[in-house]
């Protein structure tokens, strides 16, 4: 029997296939989100930190100034009298 | 060459990607690692690898040569750690099935199950190559990083050793 009369031997057979569940197994495996996406994460994460942070000073700077006391009126030179003596 | 861009999610592209080369790549796992167990964990491992290289794999030209050759070193790596740790694989499912359920002979069947399992994975490896996969040995030689000479003669080796274990005469 030469080597082709042997190939032709083994080729009635091949090699088992995979078990059913091996691709639920794989994908089962697999992240659910998009490792592209992943990788924009924290700067888009950053992002929306500072806009957050911005606008939250923006709100405690107008309660501050909105709570603060008139400025006291300064007195002119004018306004001082003579004590009495 | 193809370019395949990853569309939508991992598991949308990993579900086509296993679509079209799951079971070849089993099949090679199989024959390289003579067991089912670590056949599956093996193409699993390169699976789940290729989700984590990402947009990386956008640029894979040959999915399916990538995918073999990712697969053929994980192989190896058990391969190695098997050695290392000296670990006995007890697989009793066949390597083979018969491709013609008509006509099936369950004596030459087991036969050609052991004959193939004597065989060291390197030797077993371009017998499914050529034989099963109908690769030339200039693609096996490419495949494997080996001289196409040192994969001729692993063939020559192999189809000796299976004549002389499937005892028909040359």
């Amino acid at each position: 029997m030469n080597d082709e009369d042997l190939e032709t031997l083994l080729r009635r057979y091949r090699p088992l296939g995979p078990p059913e569940a091996l691709r639920g197994q794989i994908m089962a495996a697999v992240p659910l989100s998009d490792p592209r996406l992943r990788d924009w994460f924290p700067a888009v994460a950053a992002v929306i930190l500072a806009v957050v942070f911005s606008w939250l000073a923006g709100v405690e700077r107008q309660r501050l100034s909105a709570s603060l006391v008139a400025p006291i009126e300064q007195h002119t030179p004018l306004d001082y009298e003579e004590p009495l003596r | 060459m193809t370019r395949r861009p990853l569309d939508g999610t991992p598991a949308d592209w990993i579900g086509r990607a296993y679509d079209r080369h799951g079971a070849g790549l089993y099949r090679y796992a199989l024959m390289l690692l003579g067991d089912t167990a670590s056949a599956a964990d093996a193409v699993q491992q390169v699976f789940v690898a290729l989700v984590g290289r990402g947009r990386g794999s956008a640029n894979i030209d040959d999915e399916g040569r990538y995918l073999r050759r990712a697969v053929r070193n994980e192989c190896f790596s058990a391969l190695r750690r098997r050695r290392r740790e000296i670990s006995v694989v007890a697989d009793s499912r066949p390597l083979v099935e018969p491709v013609d359920r008509v006509c099936v002979d369950p004596e030459l069947r087991a036969a050609v199950d052991e004959a193939l399992r004597t065989l060291p994975s390197e030797q077993r490896e371009v017998v499914h190559l050529k034989v099963f996969e109908g690769m030339t040995f200039q693609e096996i030689a490419n495949l494997s990083g080996e001289s196409i000479n040192t994969v001729a003669s692993r063939y020559r080796y192999a189809m000796d050793k299976l004549r002389a274990q499937l005892q028909v005469p040359k």
